[in-house]
């Protein structure tokens, strides 16, 4: 459906060229949930304003429902208001001076084969009550609260039935609650009409719990692409590890690599433990990433493998769990329990680790060294 | 989906053509239209005042003799000091009674803050020219009302004032810098932190030192910028000068220039008026220089932030009818006695003091009479032509500047922006003189020198910074991706600039006009030094009336013009309210 080729954009700032974009290419088929995740400035709007054509690659193609909408090799560019492409800014860019009513219907009547009015009516009208506002028609823009006007946003980038739906950090200006509600119904939304759907987000939860599939970037190359839980849970490098969610990294050396269904051993500060999959040979240092949550905390030993004595240090009460700062043979790990566990600080416990929640990866990584490098950090 | 919009590349992509587009194309428009219009007449002058007899024969031998010629010249250096003494005087009073009212209004408890208010803004409505009219009416040591008033007081003839002197010319144009100055400084304080005073007050600091030690300094930086502004606004100021100090053989530079471009007798040496020309650019070029410096340096004073505060107010208590008592005598002076004796002279048929006696006479034929003044309808007609056209073309050529600033990734639109604001460092008699200097140079390609064409080049030139820095500054606020949006939904460039872009900016650009309709129908210095007898305006009328010692035609004329701009003033009022009315929205 949309099909991304070694993407390239630069800009020039202050005199400097600075590589916005330097070769990125997927591929979304039909209807699928694709979400760009990355940290400010990592190239994931100025990929999605390429693919919206408001920005004019310096490199690559980009082919939407197999037409070519830019090809720096066939030298083609379809200028953006004839992408037919449905668009949802982050600001929502609501014109002010029209009533909800006009704004919906803008794409329709400025087109180029326009509809005719009857038409055009019943249609804004079917777009408003996709997103629930059809008593709001006749209302000017200004009178809308900030909910209301990305739904009104989404129904005009609704309304000409679009193939392609961008969304570019379309819930970043509301409330942490209604940010909430509107991921799981702007999912469901565009699931049911069968839109494909490229998402520009720097928030992991919301890239984790709406998407198909998600492109990690950084410096304006993609680090990882795959399912949330993919990324989640095997993370390529510090990098990818850190941004979805905390984890604890520690230094390793494989002590025995996995053989014949047999679990590798890592030796690390905190302990030998036994890890799932290691792809590195006896010998080799590693990095071993360890999520908080799937770390197990009590008072009594648990008699199993990867079992480990720890001191807690802090315990702070979050509602809906609860984060132990601890420290294991002098190095601080962290972990995420069940807020109605009793444990409390200063206390003694013990700790259990999974094998198959013992994330190895290697340990050469430039990129993201700043972070990943030191032994029991953290990072969110 | 049978309605998804949907070209092949083939059919309707637009291939990639190298360099050149339309916006490039555009701006390169602009910025040659601005060239000319700023730089050629600048050029065109500086040109004739090294060829001296170049506008005549044609040869061109550069010399510096001109120069020479008013370096040795004694006019020059009286010129140069009437010049400074006339603005040192009008620009402190102006930016003393405006840092007096911006406190008393921003930062103390006076009674009555709307009204004062509005009284303070009512003197900018009032053009120079005729306010320095009203002034000889009331302050003339033979014809001037209260001075006749002084003389049958007994005793009180010592207290007789002469307008027409240095000190009178600069009370009249000091008082008519107080709405300006007052603005200015009302916003440096209003950008102050109130707790830096409050501080003052609790470590034991009465109002006055709380005044002196405190906010004064800290607002020193921008009280020194609205000083040095008016400086420069004083020493190009003519109207006033012209009206006061020439009759009575006081020479401000911008007099001496106009009168080597337009001398009453002989004909006029068009390389003197250019050698005079130049060395005022270059005066004021050096103050602009030195304001620019201090408003940065303005600018980078921590105390100041761009961050509202709620004011905090001082008791006045029982100085508060000093107060009152000052503000009254101020409004008096400066609003109602000119405005009484200008509607007094115009209904007297001639001029004689306000009395019980000359109740009697009082007739209302000037008003009828002035439609058989021979070209009273002719220059009211074109005094509405000027202010419409001039005032559309402006704000046409603002709008395309900002366009170019804020939204083309054109390279060379910090020059347009730069261009756009030069017009502002000049001074408007100069520019008149370039201006002259050039169409005349240009009569047979660009016939327009002696039309009314002229006077709206020389309105736009002159109007154009103000308005495209209102333009640039609307176009900044209008969020791009309001545009992006409309391109996504379909619409071609055309359209969203059409359907949203200039929808936005509308409020912008009415509110641009109608000030520059405001300035436009009161200005006379390039009306006066463009004139012919094809393109009279009602401004000309009135300063020929005037000259003519016709006082009652003369303040007939002034008072219609007054209340064509309060028509004007009543619009733009109903225009800003209305865009408050919806940013409110906005923020509600």
């Amino acid at each position: 459906m949309l099909r991304v080729v070694d993407l390239k954009k630069d800009f020039t700032a202050g005199g400097r060229l600075v590589q916005a974009v330097r070769g990125v290419s997927f591929d979304v088929p039909e209807g699928e949930f694709y979400t760009l995740l990355g940290p400010s400035g990592c190239g994931k709007t100025t990929s999605l304003n390429c693919i919206a054509g408001l920005e004019r690659p310096d490199g690559g193609e980009i082919t939407v429902d197999y037409q070519t909408v830019y090809s720096s090799r066939d030298r083609i560019v379809v200028p953006a208001h004839r992408r037919g492409i449905g668009m949802v800014f982050q600001s929502y860019a609501i014109w002010p001076h029209m009533t909800v009513f006009d704004n919906v219907a803008f794409p329709l009547v400025h087109r180029r084969e326009s509809l005719r009015k009857a038409e055009v009516g019943e249609r804004v009208k079917a777009a408003l009550s996709l997103v629930r506002l059809e008593e709001f028609a006749q209302r000017p823009a200004p009178f809308l609260s900030g909910g209301q006007q990305q739904r009104v946003a989404l129904a005009r980038a609704l309304v000409q039935e679009p193939k392609l739906l961008l969304l570019d950090e379309p819930l970043s200006n509301l409330d942490a609650k209604l940010r909430e509600e509107m991921r799981l119904e702007l999912r469901q939304l565009v699931k049911r009409l069968n839109i494909t759907t490229i998402y520009v987000t720097h928030d992991q939860v919301e890239a984790l719990s709406m998407s198909d599939r998600i492109a990690l970037l950084l410096d304006g190359s993609i680090v990882q692409e795959g399912a949330p839980r993919e990324l989640y849970g095997s993370p390529k490098n510090t990098f990818v590890a850190g941004f979805i969610g905390k984890i604890n990294f520690m230094q390793g050396r494989v002590v025995k690599a996995s053989a014949n269904g047999e679990l590798a051993k890592v030796e690390t500060a905190i302990g030998t433990l036994s890890c799932h999959t290691v792809k590195a040979d006896a010998g080799e240092d590693v990095l071993l990433a360890i999520r908080p949550e799937n770390i197990s905390v009590r008072r009594e030993r648990f008699e199993r493998e990867n079992e480990l004595e720890a001191v807690v240090e802090v315990v702070a009460f979050m509602g809906d769990c609860m984060e132990c700062l601890m420290r294991v043979r002098g190095e601080s790990l962290r972990a995420k329990i069940n807020p109605m566990d009793d444990i409390t600080a200063q206390g003694s416990v013990y700790l259990h680790i999974p094998p198959q929640h013992c994330i190895v990866m290697p340990k050469v990584n430039s990129k993201s060294s700043v972070n990943g490098g030191s032994n029991g950090n953290v990072i969110d | 989906m049978k309605s998804s919009t949907f070209y092949g590349p083939l059919r309707l992509a637009i291939r990639e053509r190298p360099r050149l587009d339309a916006p490039q194309v555009f701006a390169a428009g602009i910025m040659t239209l601005l060239v000319f219009l700023i730089c050629a007449p600048l050029a065109i002058m500086l040109w004739a005042s090294v060829n001296p007899t170049w506008l005549f024969d044609g040869k061109t031998e550069v010399t510096v003799a001109n120069y020479a010629e008013l370096l040795s010249e004694p006019l020059l250096f009286q010129a140069l000091l009437n010049t400074f003494v006339y603005g040192l005087i009008a620009s402190i009073l102006g930016v003393v009674l405006g840092a007096t009212f911006a406190w008393l209004l921003e930062r103390t408890d006076l009674p009555f803050k709307t009204v004062i208010f509005l009284l303070l803004l009512l003197p900018s409505a009032i053009p120079g020219l005729i306010y320095a009219i009203a002034f000889v009416l009331l302050f003339d040591t033979h014809i001037g009302a209260v001075n006749i008033f002084l003389a049958s007081l007994p005793g009180a003839r010592s207290w007789q004032f002469n307008i027409s002197s240095i000190v009178g010319m600069g009370i009249v144009e000091g008082l008519r810098f107080v709405p300006g100055s007052f603005l200015m400084i009302a916003a440096v304080l209003r950008r102050m932190n109130p707790d830096l005073e409050a501080a003052a007050n609790m470590a034991g600091a009465g109002v006055g030192a709380t005044v002196r030690r405190v906010t004064l300094p800290l607002a020193m930086p921008g009280v020194l910028g609205a000083y040095i502004y008016y400086f420069i606004t004083s020493i190009e100021s003519f109207e006033i000068p012209a009206i006061l100090g020439v009759p009575v053989g006081i020479q401000v530079f911008a007099t001496r220039l106009f009168f080597a471009a337009k001398p009453i007798g002989g004909l006029p040496r068009l390389d003197i008026a250019a050698t005079w020309g130049m060395v005022f650019l270059l005066v004021s070029g050096v103050l602009v220089f030195i304001y620019a410096r201090v408003v940065r340096r303005r600018e980078s004073f921590t105390s100041i932030t761009g961050k509202g505060f709620r004011p905090r107010v001082m008791a006045l208590g029982r100085w508060r009818y000093a107060a009152l008592a000052f503000a009254g005598c101020y409004f008096a002076v400066a609003i109602l006695f000119p405005l009484l004796i200008l509607l007094w002279a115009s209904v007297q048929p001639y001029m004689r003091p306000p009395s019980i006696a000359a109740l009697n006479s009082i007739t209302f034929s000037s008003y009828l009479t002035v439609w058989s003044l021979p070209n009273f309808a002719f220059a009211l007609g074109n005094t509405l032509i000027l202010i419409i056209v001039s005032s559309t073309v402006t704000m046409v050529l603002a709008f395309a500047v900002a366009w170019v600033v804020v939204r083309s990734n054109v390279r060379a639109r910090a020059l347009v922006d730069f261009l756009s604001f030069t017009p502002h460092a000049i001074p408007t008699i100069v520019m008149g003189v370039g201006l002259m200097i050039l169409f005349i140079f240009l009569v047979d390609s660009l016939p327009i020198y002696g039309t009314l064409w002229i006077l709206v080049v020389g309105m736009v030139v002159k109007r154009i910074s103000y308005a495209s820095r209102v333009m640039v500054a609307s176009m900044y606020q209008i969020h791009r991706e309001l545009e992006q949006a409309a391109a996504v939904c379909g619409a071609n460039m055309f359209k969203t600039f059409w359907y949203v872009t200039s929808r936005l900016v509308a409020p912008a650009l009415q509110n641009g006009w109608l000030y520059t309709a405001i300035n436009v129908n009161s200005a006379l210095t390039i009306p006066l030094l463009l004139h012919t007898q094809k393109n009279t305006v009602l401004p000309i009328l009135i300063w020929s009336q005037w000259q003519d010692a016709n006082a009652a035609m003369a303040t007939t004329l002034s008072v219609i013009t007054i209340l064509l701009t309060f028509v004007l003033i009543g619009f733009l009022y109903r225009v800003v309210q209305r865009v408050e009315r919806r940013v409110g929205l906005e923020i509600a």
